[in-house]
């Protein structure tokens, strides 16, 4: 009977030791609280809801404490189920499925009714290229510094596929980064935006767009492929996914494939890739000096593209006569936060003139973002990879 | 629809099989004379022949041939001819599914009954050896190399390469330096991509310059080509008087202030607001054709009409 009880103390005693509480490190407890905070923030203050919970509530599951004991229960233990859903993160093919998914959901329209608009979506890429000057200066890899440069283009996708390739290491802490920061638009690009402009530039009426037919429609995602990836094949997997969504999506035929990629497809993609980022921000990896310095440059950069898309429209308008004058306030939408920079540039239109709609203008600029941080992700991954 | 499907799927098929990553395969390392260096599976130590994978797919050596024959290179031969000339690498071995990047070693010991791995010739020492390596189809040359008669004892003959692209620079390699079944490192003379950079802009301004400069090529190029389809549009719905619905849209067809207002409401609201807002914009919004009210229906037979009227004259014509 001794024995028995023997037997049972010493199992109770070892079971203790695999609880939560007995490996908790402080670390845990910290990300446990990020976690909750980004929960609290999507649906408290609908930041990015769709993505802030997913992510909110993985950094909460990555950061329970276990024992390694060979359970397969981890995100990076081999066979677990959490590290298979993590290797469509890892191997990057999550990101094209969800630009196939945006491709499937985006109205190229307005950048093809004023196609000069794609330019100012390639200004605001400097954010990405400046940023990884900054990243740069302060002793980070090339191959680490163009990850967390990416994060300028405002596109999370974008930012894992590149992360995954050239400094996996770094991947959650940029993920979530870049995630944040997008939801945290509407409170970084205003005060840029109305730094960098006057009134009378603010107030400036766009001329009406032209209207835009179906096969020019179609022929978009064709010709846009082929002239992207002939000049950037590395960025095939994205834009390749973005274009083949959008065929789908305008092709008029293909509206049962259009409708899975931009809704299904794109929904559960979406759950596994925030979950799984969220899982891979565990407290070793993510509480670093990096991480704080990942912040401080993914800032810095959303403000230098914001800052070169104003500048570059007001660059343009040195050249184009009275009349066809772009208003500056659409220049921030050069980045691919679709459609949150466009309506911030509505919405800032309207408060400076009550009768100046500007949101349909500066969804150009903003799906040409779209294009622009995926073929700035090719050509750094071509570049360093 | 059917044999379209087919053709289709034909023409896939095709494809796929005529994208087989033969023609990465390259030869990589010859050592003719091995008195102490690789040793077989039997104890021997016969001269060998390095294969490599240069691409970054899996590809299967099985089934190519390997040769020192140089007669071999007439065009005159037929298939068959060359074949009986060559030594054949036999398939279903799972070592010669070369992974990317990776080589396998073949011995030319003239022995092909101890395995896979064994040739049906030997390389000779102290003269010039052709060797070469063909596809499959007894036709198609991968990749051949001439190994200079001078090669010393236990020294190879090896294609240095980057790992990214395949560049060889052939060099007599010492026996310190000789990897059979291992790609030939160039490390020590290739820099990495990310090297190179830290090394040559440590500022990142290049690649800014670059990087931007490349991305602005192409959505100038998009920019370009969609200003003339835009000015090819209109010039065609000029053209085009007779079609009312071609004629440019003047001001008044877009939507009016009051409408883009709302637009822009239904975007900041929530799902059911949205839903509310966009019904009610539908119906403002929506025009229809006008409709003739006349509706036609054309009687149409099918098995179901046939019975049903088979019931309906046997109920009449008991």
């Amino acid at each position: 009977m001794d024995s028995l009880w023997s037997f049972i103390a010493t199992k109770l005693a070892d079971f203790l030791t695999y609880t939560g509480f007995a490996c908790m490190m402080p670390g845990n407890l910290v990300m446990i609280l990020v976690g909750i905070l980004f929960i609290w923030l999507a649906i408290r203050k609908n930041f990015e809801p769709l993505l802030l919970v997913p992510i909110g509530f993985g950094i909460i599951l990555g950061n329970i404490p276990f024992k390694a004991i060979g359970l397969e229960i981890g995100i990076y233990e081999d066979n677990s189920v959490l590290n298979f859903f993590y290797s469509g993160v890892v191997d990057g093919w999550y990101p094209p499925l969800i630009f196939l998914g945006i491709g499937a959901l985006t109205d190229f329209t307005a950048l093809l009714a004023n196609p000069k608009l794609l330019l100012v979506g390639g200004a605001a890429q400097f954010g990405i290229f400046g940023a990884y000057i900054l990243a740069v200066a302060l002793g980070f890899e090339p191959n680490q510094a163009a990850s967390i440069a990416i994060i300028g283009g405002a596109d999370g996708p974008t930012a894992i596929f590149l992360s995954s390739k050239l400094a996996p290491n770094l991947m959650g802490a940029i993920a979530v980064c870049a995630y944040s920061y997008m939801a945290l638009v509407p409170l970084i690009q205003p005060p840029v935006m109305r730094l960098l402009t006057n009134q009378r530039e603010r107030t400036i009426h766009m001329k009406p767009a032209r209207q835009v037919s179906q096969r020019e429609r179609i022929l978009f995602p064709i010709i846009g492929l082929l002239m992207t990836t002939f000049i950037v094949p590395s960025g095939l997997p994205l834009l390749g996914m973005l274009f083949f969504g959008n065929l789908l999506k305008e092709s008029t035929r293909t509206t049962r494939l259009a409708n899975t990629a931009g809704n299904a497809l794109n929904d559960i993609v979406v759950m596994l890739l925030g979950l799984t980022v969220g899982c891979s921000t565990q407290a070793s990896e993510f509480l670093t000096k990096d991480t704080l310095f990942i912040f401080a440059i993914g800032a810095l950069s959303f403000i230098i593209a914001t800052a070169s898309g104003v500048l570059f429209i007001k660059l343009m308008n040195v050249f184009l006569p009275e009349g066809r004058k772009l208003n500056p306030l659409i220049g921030n939408a050069g980045v691919s936060a679709v459609p949150m920079s466009a309506r911030i540039s509505n919405k800032l239109g309207l408060e400076y003139d009550k009768t100046n709609y500007l949101l349909m203008h500066a969804m150009g600029p903003n799906v040409a973002g779209v294009i622009g941080s995926a073929t700035a992700a090719g050509v750094l991954l071509g570049f360093l990879n | 629809m059917h044999r379209l499907t087919l053709i289709i799927l034909g023409l896939l098929t095709a494809a796929t099989v005529s994208g087989q990553g033969n023609a990465y395969l390259r030869i990589s390392e010859v050592q003719t004379r091995n008195v102490s260096g690789l040793v077989d599976e039997y104890g021997a130590r016969p001269g060998w022949i390095e294969i490599l994978n240069t691409s970054w797919e899996t590809i299967d050596v099985g089934g190519c041939y390997l040769t020192t024959d140089p007669s071999v290179t007439d065009k005159r031969l037929s298939a068959f001819q060359r074949e009986q000339r060559m030594s054949l690498i036999s398939r279903g071995d799972p070592r010669t599914k070369l992974g990317p990047k990776r080589a396998i070693v073949f011995y030319a010991d003239g022995q092909t009954n101890k395995g896979t791995l064994h040739l049906n010739f030997k390389l000779h020492p102290g003269r010039a050896c052709f060797v070469a390596l063909y596809d499959g189809n007894g036709e198609e040359l991968l990749d051949s190399v001439t190994v200079p008669a001078q090669l010393q004892t236990n020294h190879s003959w090896a294609a240095m390469s980057p790992i990214t692209h395949w560049a060889p620079q052939w060099i007599d390699c010492p026996p310190q330096r000789v990897t059979p079944a291992v790609i030939n490192s160039t490390s020590n003379q290739v820099k990495t991509k990310v090297e190179e950079f830290k090394e040559q802009d440590p500022y990142g301004v290049a690649m800014a310059l670059m990087g931007m400069g490349i991305v602005f090529a192409c959505l100038t190029l998009l920019y370009l080509c969609f200003q003339l389809f835009s000015y090819l549009m209109t010039r065609n719905s000029r053209c085009s008087k007779t079609s009312p619905a071609a004629q440019p849209l003047s001001q008044g067809d877009y939507p009016s202030p009051e409408v883009q207002a709302v637009i822009t409401l239904a975007l900041s609201q929530t799902d059911a607001t949205m839903a509310v807002i966009a019904l009610a914009l539908r119906d403002y919004l929506d025009i229809h054709d006008q409709e003739s009210g006349v509706i036609t229906i054309t009687p149409r037979n099918s098995p179901w009409t046939d019975r049903s009227g088979e019931i309906l004259r046997r109920k009449l014509n008991p």
